[in-house]
């Protein structure tokens, strides 16, 4: 096996886990707000939303070699590698970049944070591209059009449209028995999660198909710019599903019962929000991120309603999450890059997945002291994600729910 | 730096447009559906949950706005799926 052979194969796997951790990090955006109203049991909302992202991964039928090509300079117009770059160089950036993805999309998911995964995966790249290029391996425009005015606009869009939703669902619905009300919204919920469940997989599945098709292209092993190979189609959609399946409990419960104590009426409100303004920005060019979009509708239902509770603490955090995704996962991409550098193409690569692997195995592992999963998402928010050992009821089994979906 | 601001800035308007007038509308339309359904009719179990039947026109009135809803979530899925060819 040739050196390049080598980091390719290393470069796809570990593209395949970011795939993965975009997946489970990402469930909360479409299902949150439908596991917080019961509107959905956790373990079946978790399955709805993997098998519409299966479902979506294959229905992408745009090239996103753009992906990269929007914010590192490491590409030519037409999407293909830079000659320079061709082989090792460019593996090596991509491969760095991903590890940078990864370990903040691990960190953001243990402390329950919903954040961008695109923003990660831009960050880690322009962190790896700037440390091999220097300042003219990033384009700075590209990251004022595809990163930073869509993530200031994104929430505010977003809960605006949420907000006026909210507020004119109840001020229809004021006489509205509420059990029955609670009870029809339900179908509402069910139905716009699921519209933003497939629209996730469409776009994020997206992202790791193009990185991985840029990774075949520079070491030779793919010639057409304008297709995706259908192992990676393949690899990807499952990836993709089997994170959403697996379900990131953890930042469910800040978005679903933390950030704004959510009815089911809201919920509708919020995901049909969603779903509106990520399919139209998609359509008209401008990709705002899915987790944006959610968290914006969420704190805008919030708003909407009279009364309703919004911890604008929680709010703070993930804004604060926000602003250093990209500079994190950038900083994480950088010096990964500079390791692989230092000792050379293979053992670089080995190396640094060693590193993420060894990174990742101790979040994991700290997140067990205070685990979250389908039994306690939506325990009571008692000021944090931690949930006491004796508040672990869920409140499920803790107060009957009066108006089941079947009944 | 201006033209891409003033792109951001087009690009913005547009949906903010759709999202009002379908990520809020819609749940609109819904409401109405629910008020529809349920005006005028006796309630159970406290006031909580609503009892009879709907006279046969508030029915109607509720089966077109819930079959709006569904039909602009098809419209959705039809986005996603042939999004270009079907909007250019």
């Amino acid at each position: 096996m040739s050196d390049v052979t080598f980091i390719l194969a290393t470069v796809v796997a570990v593209a395949v886990v970011f795939d993965f951790t975009n997946g489970f990090h990402d469930t909360a955006n479409a299902m949150a707000t439908s596991i917080a109203t019961r509107a959905l049991p956790p373990k079946l909302a978790v399955l709805l939303s993997a098998v519409l992202n299966l479902a979506g991964a294959f229905l992408s039928i745009e090239v996103a070699l753009t992906v990269s090509n929007s914010v590192v300079a490491i590409q030519g117009p037409d999407g293909s590698p830079i000659p320079s770059l061709m082989g090792a160089p460019i593996l090596i950036v991509v491969l760095a970049g991903l590890v940078g993805a990864i370990i903040w999309n691990i960190l953001t998911w243990l402390f329950g944070i919903p954040s961008s995964s695109s923003h990660a995966l831009f960050g880690g790249l322009i962190g790896a591209a700037m440390a091999a290029l220097g300042l003219h391996g990033v384009k700075w425009t590209g990251i004022l059009r595809s990163v930073i005015i869509p993530a200031a606009s994104a929430p505010i869009v977003a809960g605006l449209v949420a907000a006026i939703g909210t507020a004119l669902t109840y001020a229809i619905t004021k006489s509205v028995p509420d059990h029955t009300r609670t009870r029809g919204y339900r179908w509402g919920q069910i139905g716009s999660a699921s519209l933003v469940s497939l629209a996730h997989g469409t776009n994020d599945a997206q992202k790791t198909m193009g990185v991985i098709t840029l990774a075949l292209i520079a070491s030779g092993r793919w010639t057409n710019l304008n297709a995706i190979p259908v192992w990676v189609k393949i690899m990807c959609a499952l990836a993709i599903a089997s994170g959403t399946y697996i379900g990131g409990w953890r930042v469910i419960r800040t978005l679903g019962k933390g950030l704004v104590e959510i009815d089911s009426p809201q919920g509708m409100a919020a995901e049909m929000a969603s779903a509106a303004i990520i399919l139209s920005s998609s359509h008209a060019g401008m990709a705002l991120s899915t987790t944006h979009v959610a968290t914006g509708s969420v704190l805008g239902t919030g708003i909407g309603r009279k009364n309703a509770v919004v911890r604008w603490g929680v709010a703070g955090r993930m804004l604060v999450a926000w602003l250093i995704t990209l500079p994190a996962a950038a900083g994480v991409g950088a010096l990964t890059w500079l390791i692989a550098h230092l000792l050379g193409n293979i053992a670089g690569a080995i190396v640094i997945t060693v590193i993420l692997m060894v990174v990742s195995g101790y979040m994991f592992w700290r997140s067990r002291r205070s685990r979250i999963d389908a039994s306690n998402v939506n325990a009571a928010w008692t000021g944090g994600l931690h949930v006491k050992p004796t508040e672990s009821l869920p409140e499920a089994a803790a107060e009957p729910d009066l108006h089941p979906i079947g009944a | 730096m201006a033209d891409i601001l003033a792109k951001a800035g087009s690009q913005l308007l547009m949906v903010t447009i759709v999202g009002l007038l379908l990520g809020s509308g819609l749940p609109v339309v819904f409401s109405l559906g629910m008020r529809a359904l349920t005006a005028g009719r006796p309630t159970s179990m406290e006031g909580h949950e609503v009892a009879g039947r709907a006279n046969p026109l508030a029915l109607s009135i509720a089966i077109l706005c819930f079959a709006i809803v569904v039909a602009a979530v098809l419209f959705g899925i039809a986005v996603i799926i042939w999004g270009k060819r079907l909007l250019g």
